[in-house]
């Protein structure tokens, strides 16, 4: 019994080493997945001795981390993100991989003078963006990218896994069944079979998932382990039917994670874990799996097709996919340079030696270089890549957090929450809120305080703010810089100043709007707006009239209103450093609709 | 959805000394082609200039007018070589006026116009395109071009 507390031991001391090490690489900015395999690396063969050479035993472990690994990815992409991304992203899911497979197969055959099909199979082996190192880096890695790119890039790289593995296994078929074949008629017939029987089975097991969790009243810790199970069961029975099950398990993620579900957000975090989970036990598993001490001849070829893979077989693959949707140069380069490759391609290194494809050694070596040389080329220079590209949404400014909320009796409002800066304009008093922005809570020093008692503001304290959301942006102003709105900002104070003499009535029917309601003949718009704001004027209130603003520009003695703007857009759509909370955007509402109406 | 504003009439080298010449010069260019009373034209803007001065900021104005007996959307691009104080929002001279004239029915249409025309005028790149412009169609690019709303939107 001596060696099931032994491999208990190594295999927990390993997962627990690994995680530890995760708070180190997170200061130094290392690609995480590189620290994971390292661990592995450095326990192996080569390393402290640990021996783990069971091909078997590694590609399965490392498919059911994958399958839980796609799953969550699945299940955390909305469908909006997916509407946004869904046309390129699949392109490159597909055709890219194709593409991207070609490319290197010709250079692999070239560099490591393979015959044609072993070296598409070398392509095939290593044609996936990995979605754990893309989600990663994009997501946790400190910068900000925008959405529509990081959309884009996300969704590939959940859904390319398929198409690589699928490609990896038609090769070794045609290399083990040692004819010819027809190359193109069992790439189509195997794609549709594949691809069609798995998005089928996913759609299926999603709708299956939700429905079974919705009905079934259990223990609540049991419903995460119901999900996962069921969902594997969607993997095991599309694949033992010669479906894709990475597909499947992909498809049923995205079908559960969009249809309201009981738990929802316990099984969001649980999954999390399991995902964390999976990341690791793959990555360790990989790294122990690995000998290098036996790259010797191919280091420098591997190296190279690495180089090729990330210089001109990824951008030329993606160039390609892209040209029809019309994207900016930045987006483009930015999309070929975020070709992360990981997991998915070692374990694929590993297919054919369990399939027992002869010489299949050089496979995973080679592999593995190409994956190591992507993460540590790639994966450090995201950052960099992206600022250049301007693509990082710029750090600092915009709300911390922004929830949509649905009040009872309320049309709309957002809550915001923003810290205030060292300099910013509120603090010296040099811009004051406008009454469009209300605040109802300022945190300082960890107490909450009404925004009456708090008096002037101070740096450091977080606001929080309701307001119309096509205001949002205007709030950008106050507080993500330390200076005043400037006069000349049209957003804030409109496109065109209104003389405050001017008469009401007529600037509406210059315009051909209604009164909102019955005005005196002679009222002007100073006025107009002084009695529509009721109280003393800020400059910066506006008053909504038809279908633009009016704007307080000038205040003097703190009552009369001396310039007034017209703004004529209001800016409905967000301002594109917002994130949203999607998680907490479904319990807070609820949770504020009852403190108001206990409240009033 | 983002779709061109007209530009009938284009005077890349309009000399005027003052803002009361530009308008008058815009409501004569506006009534030959509309065939709408010249004084009538010119008074309303006047008036509405009073109002609503129609400089939007960095050199640009965008006088404006919803006008009965005008048949459809109408409008004329002028380039001034020596700029003329316009009342500005920041008180610059106005060099690029974009007079925009609509049907009296046309309100809602006519504020969405003018909602196009001053995003367009707020792009920087877009007005240093017109300044440079060397030829009407270049001008007549610039300022009809989707592509460039769509940026600038």
């Amino acid at each position: 019994m001596d060696w099931m507390f032994t491999t208990i031991l190594v295999g927990a001391g390993l997962i627990a080493l690994s995680i530890l090490t995760s708070a180190l690489a997170f200061r130094f900015g290392t690609p995480l997945l590189l620290v994971f395999l390292g661990i592995g690396l450095v326990a192996g063969e080569d390393g402290l001795g640990l021996v783990f050479d069971n091909a078997e035993v590694a590609y399965f472990l490392g498919s059911l981390a994958l399958s839980v690994i796609l799953f969550d990815s699945g299940f955390g992409t909305r469908v909006q993100t997916l509407r946004r991304a869904a046309g390129p992203a699949f392109v490159l899911a597909t055709v890219g991989v194709l593409l991207t497979t070609i490319l290197v197969g010709g250079a692999a055959r070239i560099l490591f003078d393979l015959p044609w099909l072993y070296a598409l199979l070398m392509g095939a082996v290593i044609s996936s963006t990995d979605a754990a190192a893309v989600f990663f880096l994009l997501r946790t890695g400190g910068v900000k990218i925008y959405k529509r790119v990081r959309s884009m890039l996300e969704v590939e790289s959940g859904s390319n896994d398929p198409m690589a593995i699928f490609l990896t296994v038609l090769f070794i078929e045609l290399i083990l069944a040692d004819t010819d074949g027809n190359l193109m008629a069992s790439f189509v017939t195997g794609f549709g079979l594949q691809m069609g029987l798995g998005l089928v089975a996913g759609l299926l097991g999603g709708y299956l998932i939700v429905e079974i969790v919705n009905r079934v009243h259990l223990e609540e810790a049991l419903y995460p382990i119901l999900v996962m199970s069921c969902a594997l069961s969607v993997f095991g029975l599309t694949a033992s039917f010669g479906g894709s099950g990475f597909l499947a398990i992909y498809v049923a993620g995205i079908v559960a994670g969009n249809r309201s579900m009981k738990w929802a957000s316990a099984l969001r975090r649980h999954q999390q874990g399991m995902t964390w989970l999976a990341q690791i036990v793959m990555f360790l598993v990989l790294g122990l799996f690995v000998t290098p001490s036996q790259f010797g001849a191919v280091l420098l070829p591997a190296l190279l097709l690495g180089v090729f893979l990330i210089v001109i077989g990824r951008p030329l693959a993606v160039l390609l996919c892209l040209l029809p949707f019309r994207y900016d140069r930045q987006t483009i380069t930015f999309s070929a340079w975020v070709g992360l490759r990981g997991a998915v391609s070692i374990l694929l290194g590993i297919l054919p030696t369990v399939m027992g494809v002869e010489g299949s050694d050089i496979f995973l070596n080679v592999a593995f270089i190409m994956v190591v040389t992507s993460l540590i080329i790639q994966g450090w220079t995201i950052k960099p890549a992206a600022r250049w590209l301007k693509l990082v949404v710029p750090s600092g400014i915009g709300p911390l957090e922004r929830i949509e909320l649905e009040l009872p009796g309320n049309p709309k409002h957002e809550l915001l929450i923003y810290r205030v800066l060292e300099d910013s304009p509120l603090i010296s008093r040099a811009a004051t809120l406008p009454r469009w922005a209300r605040p109802s809570l300022v945190v300082r020093n960890g107490r909450s305080m009404q925004p009456e008692h708090a008096g002037t503001l101070r740096a450091g304290d977080f606001v929080y703010l309701f307001s119309p959301p096509e205001y949002t942006t205007l709030l950008d102003r106050l507080f993500a810089q330390n200076k005043s709105p400037d006069q000349n900002d049209k957003e804030y104070f409109g496109q065109f100043l209104i003389n405050t003499d001017a008469q009401i009535v007529d600037l509406l029917n210059a315009y051909d709007l209604h009164a909102p309601k019955e005005l005196a003949p002679a009222l002007t718009v100073g006025a107009f707006m002084t009695s529509e704001l009721g109280g003393l004027p800020v400059v910066g209130d506006r008053v909504p009239v038809g279908t633009f603003d009016l704007v307080v520009r000038g205040v003097r003695q703190g009552r009369i209103i001396t310039e007034v703007g017209l703004a004529l857009h209001r800016e409905s759509r967000a301002s594109a450093y917002v994130r949203k909370s999607q998680q907490q955007a479904n319990s807070l509402p609820m949770k504020l609709a009852k403190l108001l109406s206990y409240k009033s | 959805m983002t779709y061109p504003i007209p530009v009938n009439s284009i005077y890349p080298d309009l000399k005027a000394a003052n803002k009361k010449q530009v308008l008058r010069f815009l409501s004569r260019k506006a009534a030959a082609n509309l065939s709408i009373c010249q004084d009538m034209i010119f008074s309303l803007m006047t008036k509405f200039e009073r109002e609503l001065p129609s400089g939007i900021g960095d050199g640009v104005a965008i006088p404006h007018l919803r006008l009965p007996g005008v048949p459809a959307p109408f409008s004329i691009f002028a380039r001034l070589p020596e700029p003329v104080d316009f009342d500005a929002v920041d008180n610059q001279p106005v060099d690029l006026v974009y007079f925009l004239l609509s049907p009296e029915e046309d309100g809602p249409y006519h504020l969405r116009r003018l909602s196009r025309a001053t995003r367009l005028f707020r792009d920087a790149s877009v007005c240093r395109r017109l300044r440079a412009a060397k030829n009407d169609n270049t001008i007549r690019d610039v300022i009809s071009s989707p592509d460039i709303l769509h940026h600038a939107a």
